[in-house]
């Protein structure tokens, strides 16, 4: 069973400034968890702590048990995949070699083998982009990007999803889309871990919420236990109120 | 639905057409010149037709396909590496470095270095001491990032410019004609051992260069990208901009800076077959090769006796050509 | 400051005495002007000015692409000689309200013309004629004694890459090296060539095979004839044995700038030429 397993983990850019200070937290598969918090809380950081994107942290950040910094990288990217946030790029890549770019960590040679390819057509059938596996990437919409990457990222094969905001320049039903695929493939036991600003796709979507406040864990549980009006004021210093909805599930409603 | 796998045969057509096209002008070149050659009397080794078709066409004909295939190649290495569709072979600063050392050979009279011509040597150490001031300026505290790498190059360019602006002014005047001369860069027919070192230098960094490919397409979407596919950006970077610039070294001190072949034609190749560096570096090598042959051919022809500088001829027939491919497709290459 | 510019002003307009601060912008007009006996009045060269060695002592007010028009007004000339050139520089003297009279010394005819527009300005009318006479004599005496002889082709290099036979620049058609050579009973291999200074691919030089080959050196230095350096520049001639000049010993590394420098000196050169291709002619 893939697990993550953070004991008083810090880091900082080499400033006086601490990005993340003593967060000591598990995660298990299968599960969906929400990372939130404000601004420059450290969420992101804590993302590229556990990619292995951040080799200078202290304390303990183990995968399975290793040192994630220990980790062969070739072997620990066929099962952790990393999400950026907003993709641009420079050349005329298509979809399907953006997608086909996953398979990097099993590569074998110059060309991809037929469980390679097979592996991509299965990430781009989760994602619903075989459609325009042939366009140029840039040439696609932010939606049609975003599920490009998120199958990418699939195509590794991992247990386990990192995903940095993966819906921050998504319209609604394009949010919408990413979140049922990310609990879809959580219900095939990933472990899916993303840093999202919307409380309330959290609420829907996750099971867990982890929320940080200066780099700091600040809350940690069931999206609807975690989130209360107080701890919204406490973290994004803002004044809401948890309201349950008659399927038994939260929403958030802002305003003073 | 399974979906058709194509990238194999995508290589293979690709450079099965570069290489046909990169032997036919191999093969052709040497026939033009200015002189008029007895083919008979060439064969058979007959004075001066032999001299001058295997003396001076066929090793010129071979540095025009050497020199042409490293920078381009070069061109979509550094490209991939910064992440610049305008870098070049020279963006780095290695070309500037190898004109700051022939113009200091030039300056001092240095005729002879080691046994080779001075000019040569001086522009290579030139170059290699740039790669080595911009890696060590790049990697300087914290961790070498492509921007830091680019702006090193930027910065080691416009000092060694400096530099260069500051002897020719205090040349003489047949200095300050050879200066010039020396900048403009041209090709000259080699002797054949000097051109069997630059083939074994060229040939094993180009394949390396190949068989390296994926890991070049996932640096050209980025650092982070890459890390997060099992592959250290760092050392990419390290490694690529050695490969680079020892290809473009060798060929800068051999040639003088040659500009445009390592900027069109891996614009040209990302329009007709995308981004993917299998095709694109085996195709950018041959086709780069094949184009400084023609634009060489047509140097040493268009006003016989008298021979063009080659870097007039890649920028006459280059920059419009350019234009025309990024007009007739719609993609815009810097969104 | 106001006073200088109206001393400058006055004394050409006054037009009774003859010009006595000359300044010279270029080698071979400093070379004219001494060799017509006007070297007293010169009171300015260019950097790149030597002959006569007595102008080394000389001030010197840059060089013909980059003068230093302080220096020059410094000098207080009443008159300054240009060669026609790409920076405008004789209408920039003349803004600076200075006499600035424009030559053209890039071939024998007009070098001549060149020597009258000097006497002209200079009212020195005498000197420069009888400069002219003695060149034409001079000239004329070098042709009439190669008169009959086979006309030999020749390679004039004027620049090549240092330590390379490569990136050749030889004499070209209506040079004028091209115009001495001729007068030397030699013929410009290169005398078709569409530009006056072409570089030339090797496979012209194998294929025309002059009968002459003479050897400026290197672009790095014109100056200087060691033997070392002229057994350098014949090694690298060594690379075609079979050229006809290299199997018959006749490269000549030449390490003089009476070639590059149009002007007076070339009767000296002429007979430099003649020496070399003819020496039966030259006694």
């Amino acid at each position: 069973m893939s697990s993550f397993d953070l004991a008083g983990v810090g880091f900082s850019y080499g400033g006086p400034a601490t990005q993340l200070e003593g967060v000591t937290v598990q995660f298990t598969a299968p599960e969906m968890v929400a990372l939130v918090g404000p601004n420059g809380a450290g969420k992101s950081t804590m993302l590229g702590v556990m990619a292995g994107l951040r080799a200078g942290y202290s304390g303990s950040c183990r995968f399975d048990g290793v040192e994630v910094r220990d980790w062969n990288r070739r072997s620990f990217t066929r099962f952790i995949s990393f999400v950026p946030q907003n993709l641009r790029l420079d050349f005329p890549f298509t979809a399907e070699q953006v997608v086909l770019m996953g398979r990097t960590p099993y590569a074998g040679g110059l060309f991809e083998s037929p469980e390679d390819w097979e592996a991509v057509e299965q990430a781009m059938r989760w994602t619903d982009t075989l459609a325009f596996r042939a366009r140029e990437f840039r040439s696609l919409s932010g939606g049609e990007r975003q599920r490009v990457v998120l199958a990418s990222a699939l195509a590794q094969g991992p247990r386990v999803l990192l995903l940095d905001e993966p819906t921050a320049f998504l319209d609604l039903e394009h949010q919408l889309s990413v979140y049922r695929l990310l609990r879809e493939q959580t219900e095939r036991g990933l472990l899916v871990i993303a840093v999202t600003h919307d409380l309330n796709l959290a609420l829907s979507y996750a099971s867990r919420l982890v929320a940080l406040k200066h780099g700091r864990l600040v809350a940690d549980g069931p999206p609807n236990e975690a989130l209360t009006g107080a701890r919204l004021r406490d973290v994004f210093g803002v004044s809401a109120e948890v309201l349950s909805r008659p399927d038994g599930r939260a929403w958030i409603a802002y305003g003073d | 639905m399974a979906i058709e796998r194509i990238e194999p045969r995508r290589l293979t057509a690709a450079v099965t057409l570069a290489l046909a096209v990169f032997c036919v002008a191999a093969l052709l070149a040497p026939l033009a010149g200015s002189a008029t050659v007895d083919w008979k009397k060439a064969v058979a080794g007959e004075w001066p037709d032999s001299e001058i078709l295997f003396g001076t066409r066929v090793p010129r004909v071979l540095l025009a396909l050497l020199s042409g295939g490293s920078l381009s190649l070069a061109g979509v290495l550094f490209q991939a590496l910064l992440r610049d569709a305008l870098a070049t072979p020279y963006t780095m600063g290695i070309s500037s470095g190898a004109s700051l050392g022939a113009v200091l050979a030039i300056c001092f009279g240095i005729r002879t270095l080691a046994g080779l011509p001075g000019l040569w040597v001086a522009a290579f150490a030139g170059s290699l001491l740039t790669l080595v001031l911009v890696l060590a300026i790049a990697a300087d505290g914290r961790r070498m990032s492509s921007f830091t790498l680019l702006l090193a190059g930027v910065t080691m360019n416009s000092i060694s410019m400096a530099f260069i602006l500051l002897l020719h002014n205090t040349a003489d005047f047949g200095q300050s004609f050879a200066i010039v001369r020396w900048l403009m860069g041209s090709l000259e027919p080699l002797d054949y051992k000097t051109l069997l070192v630059l083939l074994a230098t060229v040939l094993p960094v180009s394949v390396w260069l190949f068989v390296k490919a994926r890991q070049w397409n996932l640096m050209a979407v980025g650092e982070e990208w890459a890390a997060a596919r099992g592959v250290s950006p760092a050392r990419l970077l390290l490694s690529g901009s050695i490969a680079g610039s020892i290809l473009t070294a060798f060929v800068t001190a051999l040639t003088g800076p040659i500009g445009f072949v390592g900027l069109i034609v891996p614009h040209a190749l990302r329009l007709r077959y995308g981004a993917d560096h299998r095709v694109l570096m085996p195709c950018a090598f041959l086709w780069g090769g094949t184009f400084l042959l023609v634009c060489d051919t047509i140097a040493r022809v268009a006003m016989a006796p008298a021979e063009l500088p080659v870097g007039v001829i890649t920028a006459i027939i280059g920059g419009p050509w350019f234009i025309v491919l990024l007009r007739s497709r719609r993609r815009s290459l810097w969104v | 400051m106001r006073r200088l510019a109206a001393a400058l002003l006055v004394v050409p307009l006054l037009g009774q005495t003859p010009p006595q601060r000359i300044v010279s912008t270029a080698p071979s007009i400093t070379e004219t002007l001494f060799a017509a006996g006007l070297g007293e009045r010169v009171v300015g060269v260019t950097t790149y000015c030597r002959y006569p060695p007595q102008v080394r002592r000389l001030p010197k007010i840059g060089t013909f692409l980059e003068p230093d028009f302080e220096k020059i007004l410094a000098l207080r000339p009443d008159l300054v000689f240009t060669i026609k050139n790409p920076v405008q520089l004789t209408e920039r003297l003349r803004k600076l309200r200075l006499n600035a009279v424009e030559l053209d010394q890039d071939s024998i005819a007009s070098i001549f013309r060149s020597l009258e527009a000097i006497g002209q300005a200079a009212a020195a009318e005498k000197q420069t004629a009888a400069l002219e006479a003695n060149l034409r004599q001079g000239l004329e005496e070098v042709r009439r004694s190669t008169a009959g002889k086979p006309k030999l082709s020749v390679l004039f290099v004027v620049g090549r890459t240092p330590g390379t036979l490569e990136g050749m620049i030889a004499a070209g058609k209506s040079s004028y090296l091209d115009e001495l050579l001729a007068f030397a009973g030699g013929r410009n291999v290169f005398d078709d060539s569409p530009v006056p200074y072409p570089k030339i691919p090797h496979e012209e030089l194998l294929s025309r095979d002059p009968d002459v080959i003479l050897d400026i050196g290197d672009f790095a230095h014109a100056e200087g004839s060691s033997r070392e350096r002229r057994e350098q520049i014949l090694a690298l001639w060594r690379k075609y044995p079979k050229l006809k000049a290299v199997r018959t010993g006749r490269v000549y590394p030449l390490a003089s700038d009476i070639f590059v420098v149009p002007g007076p000196r070339m009767v000296e050169a002429v007979r430099e030429f003649r020496r070399l291709l003819h020496p039966e002619a030259a006694r």
